[in-house]
């Protein structure tokens, strides 16, 4: 029960981050590419990476879970999205926008995971 | 302020939703990415089809509080980049090179084609339900 409840409240978190962030860079540079789910998911992979380093050196275990389930699935997980990232390729390809469109999958496919190796670096 | 609060109630429940399903498969001790890959399937689905149906071309009308609870609350905390990147990461850290390639192009391939199954259900739905109310008042 109380990791529901750790998950809800990272969950919540994680998603007004991203509705914030995501909103700003889109009005900053625009819709003409998703910028803003590019930058929310990199932020999150960049935290997880962070997050999960640090867990892996943490000996207290209950500790270590309730940080996680709040955290990397709560507020990682509700921070990124791969639903909106897939919708928005799939509008671009139906625009026949197609460089745009492999270049959003590569671009984050590629900067997220660095991202993740980025935070593991620093604290794992 | 409104849209914030549908954002965090609609995130919440998403995430739990996720993490429900991780829990779920577990025990299973299927393929390691299959959960957030079958998480991340769904979710695609569901935002397209919500997107599409509730599209101002499309036939059944969701206010922007709806859309934004629905699509940006629930899709968006359901789904995950991030655990999708870890997951890759900690593949390849193990050297288990054909998972890391499997898991990123399946989830990419499998989920742009959940939202084109999405698209053809939301362009399927309304006329079916039109369909189904004129057979059952026969």
């Amino acid at each position: 029960m109380l990791a529901m409840v750790l998950v809800f409240i990272g969950g919540m978190i994680g998603s007004v981050w991203r509705f914030w962030l995501s909103g700003l860079i889109a009005r900053r540079f625009g819709e003409t590419f998703p910028f803003g789910t590019l930058a929310v998911n990199i932020v999150a992979s960049v935290l997880l990476g962070l997050v999960s380093g640090f867990l892996a050196h943490l000996a207290d275990r209950p500790l270590s879970t309730a940080l996680q389930q709040l955290m990397a699935i709560g507020v990682c997980g509700g921070l990124s999205t791969f639903s909106s990232f897939s919708l928005q390729t799939w509008n671009l390809l139906l625009e026949r926008r197609w460089l745009p469109a492999i270049l959003n999958i590569l671009v984050s496919t590629a900067l997220c995971y660095a991202g993740v190796v980025l935070g593991w670096q620093i604290t794992g | 302020m409104r849209k914030y609060s549908l954002v965090a109630i609609g995130g919440g429940l998403g995430s739990v939703l996720r993490f429900g399903i991780t829990q779920w498969m577990a025990p299973l001790h299927s393929w390691p990415f299959a959960a957030i890959l079958l998480i991340n399937i769904s979710g695609c689905f569901l935002i397209s089809f919500l997107n599409f149906l509730s599209d101002p071309s499309g036939e059944i009308y969701l206010g922007p509080n709806s859309r934004v609870f629905l699509l940006v609350g629930i899709c968006g905390g359901y789904t995950t980049f991030s655990t999708f990147s870890l997951i890759s990461f900690n593949a390849a850290r193990h050297g288990a090179f054909l998972d890391l390639i499997l898991n990123i192009g399946l989830s990419h391939l499998l989920c742009l084609l959940a939202v084109w199954l999405g698209a053809m259900a939301a362009a399927l739905f309304p006329p079916m339900v039109v369909h189904l109310i004129r057979w059952l008042r026969t």
